[in-house]
């Protein structure tokens, strides 16, 4: 087999098909994961980045191009490729015009495939993407002093391995930072790959990160490769490390104390040369105090931090932001919306983006979509926060009598998990217990979310009962 | 209506890597042709043209673009008419014979 080249997500159907072009793309050198339908897309993503997505068009009774927006917001630094049985034109262009890279039929050669395919890997299809900016900082948009502090605590780490924890909010945008970390290092020509460690159950976790052995447990049909060496000399981004179950964290500070790993059901260890990048929403050092983190993993994985602040405290970073999308989506929904107005532009400075700069991409995106003449309407954007009540107000003014509510009377760890827990069922109760809508309003992974459910046992289909 | 031999061999054939992938395709072809006349004798139209959507694509993809497009036709009169008469019936018949062809010139195809 060739070394390894990237992840790709084959979405088809057909079991034959999938049999076809999984041998053909390992044979090639690329780890691949085959799933028959949209919502295994999506879970596949939830979990993984992939360097590339081939969809087929007609799934079943889904339609293929259904997930294509999917695939494209939550995995914009992927690439993908529709892989058809219909031979047309018409389809083709209407497919590249909703944001593929391009349109195969079934039928085509699987060298073609592989070449095209290695072609947008390597960046080379990506014509009109050229910028006066340096290439590993195309995505961190902003001038603020924030902003120009990560980019120079970058530039420190170009050169040396240390590893590195991202801390920030939800939607700030953590792994642009990590990409933008592998892509200024010298490591920027092996592989970066991210796992979500919150939305893979514990007892797979173990065997993605450190590989496993043929017959180690039921499912392990072939021996297989971890992730930590799938990154061989390359770059590990371990996302919200807050939610990494307590055993496997000690097998983690092991492996970064000794630079080896030990694949489950092996004997024997592999050296290994990984940058290991972590990143978690959570206030970590507030796990570590409540036994839930380990102190000296924390301890192993904070030799820098980066702390990336919320969008409300770099709001002069706004209208780049806004310029960012508006160009981004215009270009990828064929529309030319103009940039809003200095009212408009004065609302968006003005609001406090709880979801930050995902929250704000999403208002930008579907501003353009939903626009009729050529603006961007604030009704629009901020649509998402109409649902069965006013939107939720810029500055929250304690009302009178608030300080005396019993959480204050709380130790801070457990007053922080109470409020968690009444937001999410107040908000449980406001969507009628729809867990995609929380997400949204919460900024949060929906995976995440169903962890923190589960965790304080809420139960909600009761909710969905009540509506 | 004829075709040359060339439609009865994939054009992965001689790529040994296939060779397995090959022989479950190709051993597989009876019972999806048994599938589809059980589907046309119920006339289930609907889960007909789905299976020959999905074997229009998968013959292609296993090196057969010949049986692919008599797959994709069939999925297309289908679609079309609605139901199954006698010109669906004559479209299953050709089918038929290819796949009885396609078994017959891969015989020997063997997994090393």
């Amino acid at each position: 087999m060739n070394s390894y080249l990237g992840r790709i997500l084959l979405v088809d159907d057909d079991e034959k098909v999938r049999n076809f072009y999984t041998a053909t793309f390992t044979r090639a050198g690329y780890t691949t994961v085959a799933v028959s339908d949209l919502a295994s897309m999506r879970e596949a993503l939830s979990k993984y980045s992939f360097d590339a997505v081939f969809l087929d068009l007609k799934l079943g009774r889904e339609n293929g191009i259904d997930g294509l927006p999917y695939v494209l917001k939550t995995a914009p630094f992927t690439k993908v490729f529709i892989l058809s049985s219909q031979n047309s034109i018409d389809k083709a262009i209407e497919c590249i015009d909703r944001g593929a890279n391009w349109y195969f039929t079934k039928g085509t050669e699987p060298d073609d495939i592989l070449t095209m395919l290695a072609s947008y890997l390597d960046g080379k299809s990506e014509a009109g993407d050229k910028s006066s900016v340096e290439p590993w900082r195309e995505n961190l948009v902003g001038t603020s002093k924030a902003i120009n502090e990560t980019a120079e605590t970058i530039l420190k780490l170009r050169d040396v391995d240390s590893t590195v924890l991202i801390l920030g909010e939800s939607g700030t945008g953590k792994e642009v930072v990590a990409r933008a970390l592998h892509k200024a290092s010298t490591r920027a020509n092996a592989r970066i790959e991210a796992i979500n460690c919150g939305a893979i159950p514990e007892n797979l976790l173990e065997s993605e990160l450190f590989g496993h052995k043929k017959g180690s447990f039921t499912d392990a049909k072939a021996d297989r490769k971890g992730i930590f060496e799938i990154c061989d000399k390359g770059t590990l981004l371990l996302d919200e490390i807050g939610d990494m179950p307590i055993a496997l964290q000690t097998k983690l500070l092991r492996v970064l104390q000794e630079k080896q790993v030990q694949p489950v059901g092996a004997s024997a260890t592999v050296k290994i040369e990984t940058r290991v990048i972590a990143a978690t929403h959570r206030d970590i050092l507030d796990e570590v105090k409540s036994g839930r983190f380990r102190e000296d993993l924390y301890y192993r994985l904070s030799v820098v931090i980066v702390q990336i602040p919320a969008l409300r405290h770099r709001k002069e970073d706004i209208p780049l932001l806004v310029d960012h999308f508006l160009s981004k989506f215009n270009k990828r929904f064929k529309k030319t919306i103009n940039r809003p107005s200095q009212s408009t532009m004065s609302r968006l400075m003005n609001y406090d983006w709880p979801g930050n700069i995902r929250e704000l991409q999403n208002a930008i995106e579907r501003g353009i979509v939903l626009s009729g003449d050529g603006n961007l309407s604030v009704d629009d954007m901020f649509s998402h926060l109409k649902f069965g009540e006013a939107a939720v107000p810029t500055k929250v003014v304690p009302e009178e009598g608030f300080l005396d509510h019993p959480f204050f009377d709380l130790p801070l760890t457990d007053a922080k998990q109470a409020f968690e827990k009444t937001y999410i069922e107040r908000l449980l109760k406001l969507n009628r217990g729809n867990v995609a809508e929380l997400a949204r309003r919460s900024g949060r992974y929906r995976a995440d979310l169903y962890r923190v459910i589960e965790r304080y046992g809420i139960d909600v289909d009761s909710y969905r009962q009540e509506s | 209506m004829e075709f040359s031999a060339d439609s009865f061999v994939s054009k992965y054939r001689d790529d040994q890597f296939y060779s397995s992938l090959l022989v479950s395709f190709n051993r597989d072809l009876e019972n999806v042709l048994t599938s589809l006349h059980h589907q046309m004798d119920e006339n289930k139209v609907q889960d007909a043209i789905e299976l020959c959507h999905k074997m229009a694509g998968a013959s292609a993809t296993y090196g057969y673009p010949v049986l692919g497009k008599l797959f994709e036709r069939l999925e297309k009169d289908l679609e079309k008419s609605g139901t199954v008469d006698g010109h669906i019936s004559l479209h299953l018949k050709t089918l038929d014979d290819v796949c009885n062809k396609i078994t017959e010139a891969n015989k020997e195809l063997v997994v090393d």
